[in-house]
């Protein structure tokens, strides 16, 4: 049975829809669910003071996301949440690794300049990587 | 929760894993085990749905009763998806990589791509 559920949450109307499921999925089982979502990579060619407030930017709508993604998973056994800098599918590998998980839960395609792409490139590059099952929601 | 699984085989290890995993984890379930023979099969039909119906009584050993199963021929990434839309899957369970080898496989990521089920992709 899974233990430890990863759900990945961009906001994007996929993500939300696995936010759902995995949260039923974590009170079904009892596991550990832990949201992440990876916010867009920073470039470090930004001098001061475009950094800091680049940086505080980022983090706020990351913040603003992770509130939406916890209203929707609601209550839990045991939850979690880790907000990293992407590129997502990099962040969402890191932390499967490092939480062990047994399941990654995530939206088929989400938000970003490519989210017309049938699948995303993040989706993509986490099913090819994963070390455990992915489940893919539209 | 996941009432109706469809788990499709190409008779591949990972494949195995993925109906291992789905037998473990969704056991309140209905289960339906899809083959779908592309063009370039090894087998003929006959022997195919003999390979799927030994897989099931191996993996359902024991049990009162064994899932339905079905061998079809056509393109694989479509095959599922019509299964799953038919049958009414409220899940489809496979093997992220095919025989071919390693990584994501064409075939699961084609059903990943186009499906509206959720899909549950299993390594090895």
């Amino acid at each position: 049975m899974f233990k430890n559920i990863l759900l990945a949450f961009d906001g994007s109307e996929h993500a939300r829809k696995a936010a759902g499921l995995a949260a039923d999925l974590a009170r079904q089982y009892q596991a550990r669910l832990c949201v992440v979502h990876a916010y867009d990579p920073i470039p470090d060619y930004l001098g001061e003071p475009f950094l800091q407030e680049t940086i505080s930017r980022r983090t706020e709508a990351a913040d603003r996301i992770m509130e939406q993604a916890l209203v929707l998973v609601g209550e839990q056994p045991q939850l979690e949440t880790d907000v990293l800098e992407g590129p997502a599918a990099e962040a969402i590998l890191r932390v499967a690794e490092v939480r062990q998980v047994d399941l990654i839960v995530m939206g088929t395609r989400g938000l970003g300049q490519l989210s017309g792409l049938l699948l995303g490139s993040q989706s993509q590059k986490v099913l090819s990587h994963a070390r455990c099952p992915v489940l893919l929601v539209r | 929760m996941f009432r109706r699984v469809l788990i499709a085989t190409d008779f591949s290890p990972c494949a195995q894993r993925a109906l291992e995993l789905a037998r473990a984890n969704f056991p309140g379930a209905e289960f339906k085990v899809l083959h779908v023979m592309a063009e370039d099969s090894p087998f003929t039909p006959t022997e195919a749905l003999l390979e799927l119906e030994m897989l099931v009584s191996d993996a359902w050993k024991g049990e009162a009763g064994l899932p339905g199963h079905e061998v079809v021929q056509g393109t694989p990434t479509q095959q599922v998806m019509a299964s799953a839309k038919e049958w009414g899957a409220d899940l489809i369970v496979m093997g992220v990589s095919g025989l071919g080898g390693q990584g994501l496989g064409s075939v699961a990521e084609g059903v990943v791509r186009a499906s509206k089920t959720p899909v549950l992709t299993v390594q090895i």
